[in-house]
This record gives C-alpha cells, structure tokens and sequence, in this order.
C-alpha cells in the first residue's frame, strides 16, 4: 500500500516534469505519510546522504574540469593529439575523438568536456569540409568519454547511492572499456572518412612531436597525477581531486597564466551550482532508498528474477537502461535505479565493479540517444543543424560504442583484470 | 500490529546478527506471530548513528550500534572506552550484565531509549602489517586506523601508536594502500573484511571490550502489553547470551582460520597487558571524568573490582 | 563562495598533514564533510533560484496543450510543499538533537544539521516566487526546443 503509493507518485511527478530531486522528497513523504511512519526521517536520512567523505570529491573534480576548461590548455592538447594521429585520413574527426578522452581523463562529466572542446572542435571541422551535422555527432559521440573515462561524476555519483562499490576500482575498470569505446568510435571514422574522402594533415616529424609534447606536458601531468595517485596508492579519491583542483589553479593561473582573478566567481559558481544539482540528487536519493529497503523491495524483486539466467538479466538491464536512456537523465537514473539492479546483479553472482561498469557506462550513451540526448542538444546548434541530423551521423559510433558495452558485459576480464592488478 | 524494526550495522553472519536472529524467532513464536520482527543488515537503514538516533525520534523501533556512537547520546558511555577494563569475558560480562551495565542502560531513558541487551562484538585487537606487538615498546611508531573515537585516539596516543581515525568505509583501502601499518578490531571484523589480505600480524591485546547495545524507543516500549514486555526483554537476553556464545566459539575458529590464511597471531602476555594499562588508563580515566558525571565512572570502576572480585570468591 | 575556497584549502592541508607530517588531522575530515553539506545545500537552492534542477521534460511535451499548461502551473505548488515540509522537518529535528555532540569537533549536531532547513526554507521561498511567475502568470512557457538547452 504504502510502497505503491511511492511507486504511483513518482512515476506521476516524473511525467509531469517535475524536478527529480524534489519528486524522490515529495515521493518518500506521501510513502512516510502513507505508512505512519515520522516525518523526520526525510531530513535525516538527506543530510546523510550529503554528508558523505566520499561526495567530497564531486566540487572539486567538477572544479578541476573548470579550470582547465580555458583557452590555451585545450589548443596545447589538440595540436599535442594532431601530432600523432593527424596523418591518418579523417584526421580532425579523430583528434576530436582522441582529445576527448584525454580531457575525459581530466573532466568528470560529459557537458563540461563537449562544451568546451566542441565550441574549438566543430567548427575546425567545418572548416576542414566535414559535413556539419558529422562534426556535431564526433563531437556528440566523442563527449561520452568524459564521464566513462575516469574520473566520473556519475560513478562516484553511483557508488554513493549503490554502495558496497569502491570509486577507486570502478574508475579501474572504466579504463579500458573508455579505450576501448574511444579505438572503436576511431575506427568507425576512419572509414567513413575514406569513403567521403575527409583530408587528413601532413604527418608530423618526431621533433615536432616532441615540441607538441612539451607545451602539452603540464596539462598531461593533470592525468597522471588524477589517476596516478589513486590507482598508485598514493591518494584516496577525495584526496586526490583535492590535489588536482589545485594543481588545476596553479596550471591556469600561474603557468599558462590565462585564467584571470575575475573568471574566478564564475568559475567557482558554476562548480557550485552542478555540485548542488549533483549532491541534492544523492541526498534526496537516500530518503527513498530508505523506503526501498524498508519494504525490502529487492528481496521482492529478487524472486521473480531469480529463475533468470545471469546473462539474460544482463542482457535485460542493458536493453532496459538503453531505452531508460533515451528518456532520462543519467544522473537520475542512476540514484533511482542503481540500488534496485545493482544487488539483484550481486545476488547472481556479477562482481560489484563489473556491474557498476555496465550501468555507468549504458547511462552515458543514453547521454547521445533522442529525444533526450543531452549531448545531442549541445554539439547541433553548435553546428547549426537538427538534432535528427546529429543523430542520424552519430549512429555508426554510438552502435559501436554499444557493442563495446556488449563485450564488457559478457566478457568480465575487460571491466576485472585492471582493478584485479591493483587489488579491488 | 507494524514489526519491530531493527537496524543492524553488520551483515547476516555477524555473531550479533545471528544474536538477533534468535531474537526474531523466539519474539514471534512466542507472541504467536502478534510482534513481528524485521531485521535490516549492512546499514541499510542508515549508520549507526544515525539508526540510534531514528530510534530516540521513534522512527525506528531497535537498533544496535557500538560505544562510540552512543556517546554522541548519552556520554556515560565512554566508560566503555577504558581501555584493558577486563581480563577476560567472564568479567565483561558478568559487569555488562550486573548493577554497573544496568546502571549505564538505566541512565539511557532519560533520553528516550530503553536498553534491552549488550550484543557480542568481542574484544577488540590490534593488526598491523610490519610486526608482532608483543611489549609496550611494539607500539612505538606505528600508525594505527582507529574509529573516530578521541578516547581510542588517546589510548593509542599513550600507548606510543600514532592513531590515524579513517571512515570505516575507507578502512581496507587505506591499510592495503599502507596509509596506516595498522588497525583495531574484534576478530569477527578482522575476518570480515579480509584483512589477512593486506595485513600480517595480528596481536591479541583485547584493548578494549566492545558490545553493542540493542535500545529500543522508550516511548514504542512502555506501549507494548506487560507480557509481551516480558517476552521481547527475554527474547533479547536470550539473543545476547547466545551471540555471546557464538562468537566465543567463532573467534578459537577464526585464530585458526586467520593462521591459515598467512598471518601470524599471538598472545599478548598478562605482564605486558599489565604495562599497557598503566600506560594508558590513568589519563583517559582522567579525561573521560572530566567529560562526564566523575561519580558514575567511580561507580563503574568499582563495579568492575566487584565483579572481579565475585569471580575470585567463586573460584 | 568562501565556503567553497576554505573547503578547498582545508582538503589540501588534511592530505599535506597526513602524508607530509604523517600526523593526522581529526577534525578535517568532520569539518569538510559539513561544509560541504552546507555548500550542498546554499547551492541547490540558488539553482533552484534558476529553475536548474533536473526534470524529465520529455513525456510532459508530449500531451496536449492544456494538460501541459496544467502540469507546469502545478508542478511550482507541488515543490513549496516539498520544500516547506523539508523545512519544517528539519526545525523539527534540530529542536530533538541540538544536545548531540559531533565526535570530532565537539559541536552541537545542530550547526551540520541546520543546513538543511536553512537551503529548503530559501527553496520554498523561491519557490513561492515560481508560483508567482508561472502558475499566477498569464501565459505558460513555449514548448522547449531542445537546441536552447541551457548548458549546466
Ligand atoms: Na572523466
Ligand atoms: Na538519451
């Protein structure tokens, strides 16, 4: 009684496009009211679920992205890519691909990484003679590096809600399906490239590579120091976005010394701003993740599913997200839906990094997929073209990305055997 | 009738869990399925504290939760941060069980709680991964993870230790990325979180004697009919009694199994024991009188020469 | 503002102290963990000042002029009330555990505490704001187009 008036009043408020945040508050009240149980607990259990160590690293991960969001670090990344990979036909197309996954490395979320890399990125390539609804889907496909390839927003985002899950071992196993995703949207532009017979740039000698490296060494050292420090033991997550924010500042303001004392309130509200979005979720998250196990809801769930074999339920999880993706944000889904798959998926056995992996990383194409595709919103009128114009491009690279998603699913050691060397 | 809710901290093997899961059915065939009882493992309905706290406020029927926790509630609690109180279960037990433990539970319903019962979380060791702690001088240097608790903090100050407080969520990260040498915990938690992975020695100094207070809301409490009353306080000495029992048996199991995996366990002598409290207690002693009702520690205090005394008698 | 820069540099001494002088702090972690609650807080609700917390617009888009008009004239009443019994609550449980003492710090559990109804009681007030704007207003904002997507 209680549990279906919980399940009726979100699904009601989200249609009506009411705010996630306060549809899971409103939601847990009526289910409080409902089943006679004290007000209290909403306030109680939010501020828990804000006053995590662990959600800490959030602001500043978004922080650090800020900072290097600006001018001259972007231009010494891009040249430092086209350096390698500029003689291949489709050359613009693929350093856009490959930039973003080194900013991935850098930025936690999607919209930070095509904001700013598509604003430089697009245009170049309409320039070059790539079609512009093309160089909108690179650039729409290539962002969704930024939250697969650590550090992530919405991983962290992820463990918080799902538990039982370490951010350091998930961001482990996100690496090489990141590559992974990143080598296979390549090769799917390479060959579009040649058949529309895109240009490619003269090849880059070694002294120029060199050169190219150098300028772009203090920005690489951000990556290195990020997952450095995590994955060699050195820092916890929080600590280490903490010393990236910082090292973040001291690149901007006082190496490359672009950034001005003046961009600092915006920089800082801007951070601020999504890490409210982003911690409100998490809170409010925890107020019906309460319900949930109040009622036991998994156990529930947990019966009906248990006949299943464990790669049809995989196969379902990923059929139900891509098509959950097409509709809803990814941050939402994954503090709605995370706790509800995530222990069915443990109860048959699937590790908690493999199946944290196949969650994030499903949401994050939803990010390219119509009609809610945020990073489709971004990249068209970057382009000057339609959404379906985007989307219709980015096709080839979001099935691509899809398969890899497949592989990942069935074939544990991709997501398992990085995190296994460094024991998680 | 809604069931008694419980909130657990630890997962379903957890000696207490299975303390109270002997709770559940005793309650339930006894009152002829009248009370029902769900237990909630692994924090499910929050931490410890925060589970304790949605009991005072009557959103939550019981829990359980450690000393430290309850200190934030009642500070008389701190009583249980004396470190090297008790040789032996025995004694803790029977001062847990005796005017000194009723006394502390008694002094909980001034805020709203009613204490049912200590369950088993054991006596509380110390690992590390560089050596054995045989003697006082082993402490010397080593970095210890201990719960965010300032009297743990100090005893390990004392002891020469330097004492590291890091979440419990972030416990095994950091050991096995050597932020800390070592920790401090019952050998059920030692063997719970694997820490044979990433630590070598384990040195059974029982610092500190650890249970875990099941409260219930006073107000839910003095609700229920004088017989079911009756049936839910024995039901929960019942469930303690038998936690107390498995663990007991469990942690000679757990020595073994522990040895098994690679690391090295040892005795810490009576003589050592010895040194170590007079390294430590006199000062904590101090500090947590300065922080509570002085009387009540001196109360406990005698109660544990009482109870020391009893078993001598009985001998 | 300053909030977020005393965060900032109270994280990076928490790691100098614990890995520089190898002596770690003990109040650090309490206090970063509480300001950000209260960052948290102060920020969601200047978002929520600019309308930017997330909602799934999609489905709404979807039905006929007039039940749309009615969902979104709604949905500003339906978050003063979430907001408000959020505030309300929050007084509530200050008044129940103001005399808890945080284990670090030693301070009242109410100053961590009283960030939540601090940000939902300007919640509600901008709330009451959007009430005034949309459901009072004449007219009901255009069908997005998507392409104008703000870019938070
Ligand atoms: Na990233
Ligand atoms: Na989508």
């Amino acid at each position: 009684m209680a549990l279906a008036s919980l399940g009726i009043c979100f699904a009601v408020l989200l249609v009506m496009g009411f705010p996630i945040a306060f549809n899971m508050i409103l939601s847990s009240t009526v289910y409080l009211l409902v089943g006679g149980y004290p007000q209290l607990l909403v306030v109680q259990r939010m501020f828990e679920g804000m006053n995590g160590f662990s959600l800490l690293a959030v602001p500043f991960f978004i922080l650090t992205g800020q900072f290097m969001l600006r001018g001259h670090l972007l231009e010494a990344l891009i040249d430092f890519v086209n350096a390698f990979l500029g003689h291949v036909r489709g050359a613009l197309a693929l350093v856009t691909i490959g930039t973003c996954l080194f900013m991935g490395s850098i930025v936690g979320l999607a919209l930070a990484e095509v904001a700013s890399l598509g604003s430089f990125l697009i245009p170049m390539m309409k320039k070059e003679g790539y079609s512009p609804a093309f160089s909108s889907a690179v650039m729409a496909s290539g962002s969704l590096l930024g939250p697969i390839m650590p550090p992530s927003v919405l991983m962290i985002l992820y463990c918080v809600s799902v538990g039982r899950t370490s951010i350091a071992g998930i961001f482990l196993a996100a690496v090489i399906p990141a590559i992974l995703i990143a080598v296979a949207q390549m090769l799917m532009i390479y060959r579009i490239a040649v058949k529309r017979g895109y240009p490619n740039h003269e090849r880059a000698e070694w002294p120029e590579k060199w050169k190219q490296f150098k300028r772009a060494f203090p920005a690489l050292m951000l990556p290195v120091i990020i997952l450095g420090g995590i994955f060699g033991s050195i820092f916890t997550v929080t600590e280490s976005s903490a010393i990236a924010a910082l090292y973040a500042f001291i690149l901007t303001f006082l190496v490359y010394k672009e950034g001005k004392l003046s961009d600092l309130p915006v920089i800082l509200k801007e951070t601020a701003l999504t890490s409210g979005l982003v911690i409100l979720l998490a809170g409010s998250a925890t107020v019906t993740a309460w319900a949930i196990a109040n009622e036991q809801v998994v156990y529930k769930v947990m019966g009906p599913l248990s006949g299943l074999p464990t790669w049809a339920f995989l196969l379902m999880v990923n059929i139900g997200l891509l098509i959950n993706g097409m509709f809803m944000d990814d941050y939402a889904s994954v503090v709605v839906l995370g706790p509800i798959i995530a222990p069915i998926a443990w109860s048959m056995g699937v590790d908690p990094l493999q199946i944290g992996a196949i969650i994030c990383i499903n949401l994050v194409i939803g990010l390219a997929t119509p009609p809610f595709g945020i990073t489709l919103f971004v990249t068209s009128p970057m382009a000057g073209v339609t959404i379906e114009q985007t989307f219709k491009e980015a096709i080839p690279m979001l099935v691509v990305s899809f398969i890899v998603l497949l592989f990942v699913t069935y074939f544990p050691p991709l997501t398992l055997w990085l995190p296994r060397q460094f024991g998680y | 009738a809604k069931p008694i809710r419980i909130s657990l901290c630890n997962s379903e093997t957890h000696p207490q869990s299975i303390g109270l899961q002997l709770f559940k059915e005793l309650v339930e065939k006894q009152t002829n399925g009248e009370l029902k009882v769900n237990l909630y493992y692994n924090s499910q309905l929050g931490g410890e504290r925060e589970s304790v706290e949605q009991v005072k406020n009557g959103l939550l029927e019981m829990a359980t939760a450690s000393a430290g926790p309850m200190t934030t509630f009642n500070n008389k609690f701190m009583v249980l941060d004396i470190p090297y109180s008790f040789n032996d279960y025995n004694e803790a037990w029977l001062v847990m069980d005796g005017p000194a433990g009723n006394a502390l539970f008694a002094s909980c319903e001034a805020i709203g709680l009613k204490g049912l019962a200590w369950m088993e979380n054991g006596f509380r060791h110390t690992t590390n991964s560089t050596k054995a702690i045989n003697t006082l001088e082993d402490f010397k240097g080593l970095k210890i993870r201990t719960m965010e608790a300032p009297m743990h903090m100090e005893a390990f100050k004392n002891l020469g230790a330097n004492p590291t407080p890091v979440p419990w969520t972030e416990l095994y990260l950091v050991m096995q990325q050597r932020v800390v040498d070592g920790q401090e915990n019952p050998l059920a938690n030692i063997w719970e979180v694997k820490m044979y992975e990433v630590q070598k020695f384990v040195s059974l100094d029982g610092h500190i004697y650890d249970p875990m207070p099941l409260v219930a809301n006073l107000d839910w409490y003095n609700g229920l009919t004088k017989e079911q009353q009756t049936i839910v306080s024995t039901a929960a000495i019942l469930g303690q009694n038998y936690s107390r029992a498995v663990n007991a048996a469990r942690e000679r199991y757990i020595v073994d199994l522990l040895r098994s995996k690679g690391m090295e366990v040892n005795e810490v002598s009576e003589a050592e024991k010895g040194k170590m409290r007079a390294a430590t207690q006199e000062s904590i002693i101090k500090s947590i009188k300065e922080k509570t009702d002085a009387a009540f520690v001196d109360e406990w205090l005698s109660g544990i020469e009482k109870a020391r005394k009893d078993i001598k008698a009985g001998l | 503002m300053v909030l977020s820069m005393a965060m900032l540099c109270v994280a990076i001494m928490h790691v100098v102290m614990r890995y520089v002088f190898s002596n770690a702090l003990t109040w650090s972690e309490e206090f970063l963990r509480f300001s950000m609650v209260w960052f948290s807080l102060v920020s969601a609700a200047v978002l929520h000042h600019r309308k930017g917390h997330v909602g799934i617009i999609i489905f709404r888009d979807m039905f006929p002029d007039r039940v749309r008009a009615a969902c979104i004239r709604i949905i500003p009443i339906l978050e003063v009330v979430a907001a408000a019994s959020v505030t309300y609550n929050g007084i509530l449980l200050l008044l129940r555990t103001y005399k808890q003492i945080t284990p670090a710090l030693g301070i009242s559990v109410a100053i961590p505490y009283a960030a939540v109804p601090f940000g939902f009681f300007f919640m509600t007030l901008f709330g009451i704001e959007h009430i005034l704007d949309i459901t009072l207003g004449e007219t009901v904002p255009a069908r997005e187009d998507p392409t104008a997507q703000k870019s938070e």
